[in-house]
C-alpha cells in the first residue's frame, strides 16, 4: 500500500516493511540531486528524526523519518549516481527501507487521494 | 559558521528572520557540507598558505573568502510563503541581480540567459567554477561574455517543529585564483578564471555602496522592513558552544561529521 507525506515522500508499506522515496513533487522542488548521505543499515530512528540528507545543486535538505523503525536496506546505487533520485519515476526514486517498530503510525500518513488533494491545494 | 547556525536556532525558537552581511579576517577557505576535503584539498598547500578552513552547513564547492561580501539569512519557510527550493532561491537572489543592474551591469539568472549551456548543473569542487540555472551572471566588459558573479546555496531543515530556511551567499570583490589553487589538488582546480569579481567589472566604489544597495533591494524584493540587531549574551553563548563542539573541530571541518548530541 502506498502512502505519502506532506513533505513529498512516498512510503510503500508491506506488512512491517516500508520503502521510502521522493515523489515527483519533491524532485521538482529540489532540482538535480548531487549527493545523498545515507544512514547505515541497523540504525534505529523514531518518526520525525533525520533519516538521510540530500544535496541538490542549490540546497541541502533533510529527509525525516515518516515512520519509526530500523533501517534494513539503503539504495546503494545512490552513492555513485545520486541523480537517480531526480531522474527516475516515483517508485524507482527510493532511498531506504525500514523495518517498522510501530506500524500503527501509518495511520498518520496520507493515502493517494489525500496526497493529491494536498498537492492541489498548494 | 557557528554564528550562522546560531541564527538558525534563534529563528527556530521563534525569533525574527535574521539577515547577516559579513566579511572574513583572516581570509578563509570554506568547504561545502559534503565536500570531500581529503580528496579536493592539497593539505601541504593549505599549510603553506596558512589558510584557515571551515565547513559550511550549505552544500556546493569550495569558496575562497578573500575580499568579498558574504551574506547569510535564516528564516522560516512560512516567512517566504512556503515556496519551493527553486522559487525561494530565485526570490532570495533577486537582490543581487538588482544590485548589479544598479551598478550599471547587465545581470540575470543563468536559466534566463544561458539555459542551453552544456555545463549547466555540472558539480565542481570549486563553487565559482560551476554554473547552474539559478546562478547570477553578469556580462563582463572585455569579452562581453556572461560570467557567474558570486555563489549561493540553501539549507532546509526542521528544528523544534519549525520548517526553516538558511541561505548563504558570497560575492568576490577580487578573486585570488592563485591562492585558492595552491590549496587544491590539481584535479580540483578550475580551468582558467571561470567567474567574475567586482574589481574586474570595474567597480571602484567603497564597500558601503554595495552594502547599501544590497540592503535596499533585499528589503524591497521581499517587501519587508528591517531593524539593526545586536546579538545578546545567550545568542553569543550559543555561538561559542557551537564553535567549540562543532565548527572548531577537525571531525566537522575535514570529515563533515556532526557532533554527537
Amino acid at each position: 500500500m502506498m502512502y505519502f507525506t506532506k513533505t513529498n515522500e512516498w512510503v510503500a508499506v508491506e506488512g512491517r516493511r516500508a520503502r521510502i522515496g521522493l515523489t515527483i513533487a519533491a524532485q521538482e522542488h529540489l532540482g538535480d540531486v548531487t549527493f545523498v548521505d545515507l544512514p547505515s543499515p541497523g540504525k534505529n530512528v523514531k518518526r520525525e528524526e533525520i533519516l538521510a540528507t540530500i544535496e541538490s545543486v542549490k540546497a541541502v535538505i533533510e529527509l525525516y523519518a515518516p515512520l519509526s523503525g530500523t533501517v534494513t536496506a539503503i539504495h546503494e546505487a545512490l552513492r555513485d549516481k545520486p541523480e537517480i533520485l531526480t531522474e527516475k519515476q516515483d517508485g524507482e526514486a527510493w532511498v531506504l527501507e525500514l523495518e517498522l517498530s510501530d506500524p500503527s503510525e501509518v495511520d498518520q500518513l496520507l493515502d493517494q487521494a489525500a496526497y493529491e488533494a494536498f498537492l492541489a491545494q498548494k | 559558521m557557528a554564528f550562522d547556525e546560531a541564527m538558525v536556532k534563534d529563528v527556530a525558537r521563534g525569533g525574527s528572520p535574521i539577515f547577516r552581511l559579513y566579511s572574513w579576517d583572516p581570509f578563509t577557505l570554506s568547504l561545502g557540507r559534503f565536500q570531500k576535503a581529503r580528496e579536493d584539498l592539497d593539505t601541504w598547500g593549505v599549510q603553506e598558505m596558512n589558510m584557515p578552513l571551515v565547513r559550511r552547513m550549505t552544500g556546493g564547492g569550495a569558496l575562497y573568502h578573500g575580499e568579498d561580501f558574504t551574506y547569510s539569512l535564516a528564516c522560516t519557510q512560512e516567512d517566504l510563503g512556503n515556496l519551493t527550493v527553486k522559487e525561494s532561491f530565485r526570490l532570495l537572489c533577486s537582490f543581487l541581480v538588482d544590485t548589479w543592474k544598479d551598478l550599471g551591469w547587465e545581470a540575470g539568472f543563468a536559466r534566463d540567459i544561458d539555459a542551453g549551456a552544456p555545463d549547466l548543473g555540472v558539480k565542481t569542487p570549486v563553487c565559482f567554477a560551476g554554473r547552474e540555472e539559478l546562478d547570477v551572471l553578469v556580462r563582463t566588459g572585455s569579452s562581453q561574455s556572461w560570467k557567474k558573479l558570486g555563489g549561493n546555496a540553501q539549507k532546509r531543515l526542521r528544528h523544534q517543529g519549525r520548517e526553516l530556511i538558511f541561505q548563504h551567499g558570497s560575492v568576490p570583490i577580487r578573486n585570488d585564483w592563485k591562492r585558492l589553487n595552491a590549496c587544491l589538488q590539481p584535479s580540483a582546480r578550475p580551468v582558467g578564471e571561470p567567474s567574475a569579481d567586482l574589481v574586474s567589472l570595474g567597480w571602484t566604489n567603497p564597500r558601503s555602496t554595495v552594502e547599501d544597495r544590497f540592503r535596499h533591494h533585499f528589503l524591497r524584493n521581499l517587501d519587508i522592513q528591517a531593524v539593526n540587531w545586536e546579538p545578546e549574551g545567550s545568542f553569543l553563548s550559543d555561538v561559542r558552544h557551537l564553535a567549540s563542539i562543532k565548527y572548531l573541530n577537525g571531525s566537522w571541518t575535514l570529515d563533515g561529521l556532526e557532533p554527537r548530541e
